[in-house]
């Protein structure tokens, strides 16, 4: 069945029109396709019925007791069921949503969601400041930003330690330029980690994903009235947020109070304008200034050239599917890689292709699901910003990042390789630990809190939780200097991104296995805890 | 004598129109979705249940809510079932009613409860598409910008989601 035909059915439904299944019935339709189509009308039992106009039954009723023929009753005029689909679409935007998100305030994270769909870019400045225990605020730093949907910024640090860094990226090129040191750095635009504090797509996105949005008031917030509200999000500890009343964007943000010092960010000026000037997105060298370039990427005009740069021809597609364009091709001639960037200039979303000649394995990524491509075994990420396949076929090495859906990623990788992805359902784990280990909760729950604040980042990786787990199961009574099993000795044999599985070839080690789970959140930003292992013998 | 009997059966179809209609149009509506249909099988099961009861003893009915979901599951399913043909045989020995209330979504609490564990299984991406796309009805372009993603991404996110959400609640 072809996603066309699914969605087509859902329309027919959403406009409250008998599918043509409907009418012709389901001949031909496989049993998988069916099964779909009944459980799009399941999940529709969740919203509201929508029942008929009041003359319904008046109708009804004449129709019968004349004995007229089913059929030629059917007089509704088309603006009653377009009036009528609305206001139950109305109603159900303010009802029915409420059994999914129980513990939002639906109508204000729409509207802040709809007051980012119209943006085309904004200008502002931010002020980040730091409030300690006895309520003595203190200006950390200023900066002004300019960001536009396609994802290009030009961020500027007018106060605090980076006084005069300039941070652009225009989706072509990345740079920085540092007046302390008068140089210029050339850094890779795609994948960029550098993400704005503050930034209103980013903040609206987590307001949505939150596990509680509670108004709890109305304030003042430079010189323009704002809704007050307590964001909880998934395993986190609530912050406030302040949403502009005439534009319903985000125009501060509270931190709660960690490690006696909570962090304030606040615009205290924006505009949201057409699109960032075109001058800030042009780098001029200034005089004196030195330029160190970090990107070893050279740009070619045609896969011949790069085939003579490299030694062998990448595979590529002139298009992708859903909107993707070859937008250019690089050469890495260290790393013996061909880099293809593929662009849709309508989202201002970027896939990487990148293909290499390397011998040996795959270098390990303890944090990526481990999943198979054509049969090959591959490593699977999927952040928030960010998702990558990574698989080798022979000699060959791909890997295909972009910051679109995974589902677009997965296509492309079989596209690719001409076989299937499998990516290993959360839900899978193949083996249960001969040994159990107890876990607070509670004290897991903390521990995930204080690395959402930038604690402890190595609980974040399954491998190093293991080397902790597996030293302290030999020295009980702490670690003194290096570890007792070295990190290199622990591979990670299973991970689906929830489960996982490390095997530990160390001699001196008492665990064969380590089971972990994320217990807390269920994302990229999850901390890994042992639940249990196997021993040695 | 012949008039009064004639006024009898007015008033008689009136009040089963009257008395069940709503419940009727909401179990047939729980099963086909979409308002059009709904309303068509409704009118097309009081015309069925009608004939049958002007053909028999009217006194045999004695659930005519029961009765008249018989007809209308017959008719969804003789629909859906055949291609172009006009008209539908109605044979109630067809739906047990053991069958009908299983397929009865009017009680719909445990369904419900039943799908919305199944959508907690999904990734917090498949469920947001489902809810944008089938719970609240956005357009595909619509859920795409507030995804911030392309149409097709949307279309093959929803097709996924579904997928997994029909193999979850196989196992529930």
């Amino acid at each position: 069945m072809s996603e066309k035909k699914l969605s087509r059915y859902i329309d027919e439904l959403n406009a409250g029109k008998r599918p043509k299944e409907h009418k012709n019935g389901f001949l031909g339709e496989e049993i998988e396709e069916k099964k779909l189509f009944e459980t799009v009308r399941k999940v529709r039992l969740l919203r509201d019925i929508e029942y008929p106009d009041q003359s319904f039954q008046r109708k009804l009723m004449n129709t019968m007791t004349k004995n007229e023929k089913p059929g030629k009753y059917r007089t509704r005029k088309k603006a009653l069921i377009y009036s009528t689909v609305a206001v139950a679409a109305a109603i159900l935007l303010l009802t029915t949503t409420s059994q999914f998100l129980p513990n939002k305030d639906i109508k204000i994270v729409y509207a802040m969601e709809n007051a980012l769909k119209e943006i085309q870019a904004y200008h502002g400045l931010i002020e980040i400041s730091e409030t300690n225990e006895l309520g003595e605020t203190m200006t950390q730093s200023k900066r002004e930003v300019w960001v536009d949907k396609s994802g290009s910024y030009y961020i500027k640090e007018l106060e605090g330690s980076s006084r005069g860094l300039i941070t652009v990226n225009n989706g072509e090129q990345k740079w920085q330029l540092c007046p302390e040191e008068k140089m210029v750095y050339y850094l890779p635009s795609f994948p960029d980690p550098y993400r704005l504090v503050f930034e209103l797509g980013n903040e609206i996105k987590d307001v949505r994903k939150a596990l509680r949005v509670k108004i709890i008031g109305m304030e003042t917030i430079s010189g323009r009235k704002a809704t007050k509200l307590e964001i909880t999000p998934d395993g986190g500890v609530s912050y406030f947020l302040w949403v502009d009343n005439e534009t319903d964007l985000p125009l501060k943000k509270v931190s709660a109070m960690n490690n006696a010092i909570q962090i304030n960010v606040e615009y205290t000026m924006i505009e949201l304008i057409n699109e960032i000037p075109r001058d800030l997105l042009k780098l001029d060298v200034p005089n004196e200034y030195e330029v160190l370039d970090n990107n070893t990427e050279q740009v070619v005009t045609s896969f011949e050239e790069a085939e003579e740069l490299v030694g062998f021809r990448p595979k590529f597609q002139t298009t992708t599917e859903n909107g993707y364009f070859l937008d250019r091709i690089a050469v890495e001639k260290e790393n013996n890689c061909i880099r293809l960037y593929y662009k849709n200039k309508d989202l201002g979303k970027t896939i990487l292709i990148s293909q290499r000649e390397t011998r040996g394995d795959l270098e390990a990524n303890s944090s990526s699901i481990l999943g198979r491509v054509n049969g090959y075994q591959a490593q699977i990420i999927n952040t928030e910003s960010v998702g990558s396949i990574r698989w080798k076929e022979g000699d060959m090495e791909y890997f295909i990042q972009g910051d679109d859906a995974m589902e677009i990623i997965k296509s492309l990788a079989e596209n690719l390789s001409g076989g299937e992805v499998v990516i290993p359902e959360s839900e899978e784990r193949f083996k249960e630990p001969q040994i159990k280990v107890e876990v607070d909760l509670s004290v897991v729950e903390n521990e995930q809190k204080s690395v959402d604040a930038g604690h402890s980042p190595w609980r974040l990786d399954p491998a190093f939780v293991t080397q902790v787990f597996a030293s302290l199961l030999l020295s009980p009574e702490g670690i003194l200097g290096d570890y007792p099993i070295a990190y290199e000795n622990i591979e990670i044999i299973f991970n689906n991104g929830i489960d996982a599985i490390a095997e530990i070839k160390d001699k001196n080690s008492i665990a064969k296995y380590v089971y972990l789970q994320r217990l807390v959140r269920q994302d990229d930003t999850g901390i890994w805890t042992v639940i249990g292992y196997d021993p040695i013998n | 004598m012949r008039k009064n009997n004639r006024q009898d059966n007015k008033e008689m179809i009136e009040k089963l129109c009257a008395d069940t209609w709503r419940e009727l149009y909401r179990f047939i509506y729980y099963k086909v979705q979409n308002k059009e249909e709904a309303e068509d099988i409704t009118q097309e099961t009081y015309a069925k249940a009608i004939s049958f009861i002007n053909k028999k003893n009217k006194e045999v009915i004695i659930d005519q809510l029961k009765y008249l979901k018989m007809i209308a599951m017959n008719i969804i399913r003789d629909r859906w079932r055949a291609k172009k043909r006009r008209g539908s045989k109605v044979n109630l020995e067809d739906v047990n009613p053991e069958e009908l209330s299983i397929e009865d979504f009017t009680d719909t609490l445990s369904v419900k409860n039943q799908i919305e564990e199944a959508m907690t299984k999904l990734t917090k991406e498949q469920q947001l598409v489902i809810e944008l796309r089938i719970i609240k009805g956005f357009s595909v372009a619509e859920t795409a910008k507030m995804m911030q993603k392309s149409d097709g991404a949307i279309r093959v996110l929803q097709y996924r989601a579904l997928k997994t959400l029909a193999k979850r609640l196989e196992e529930i």
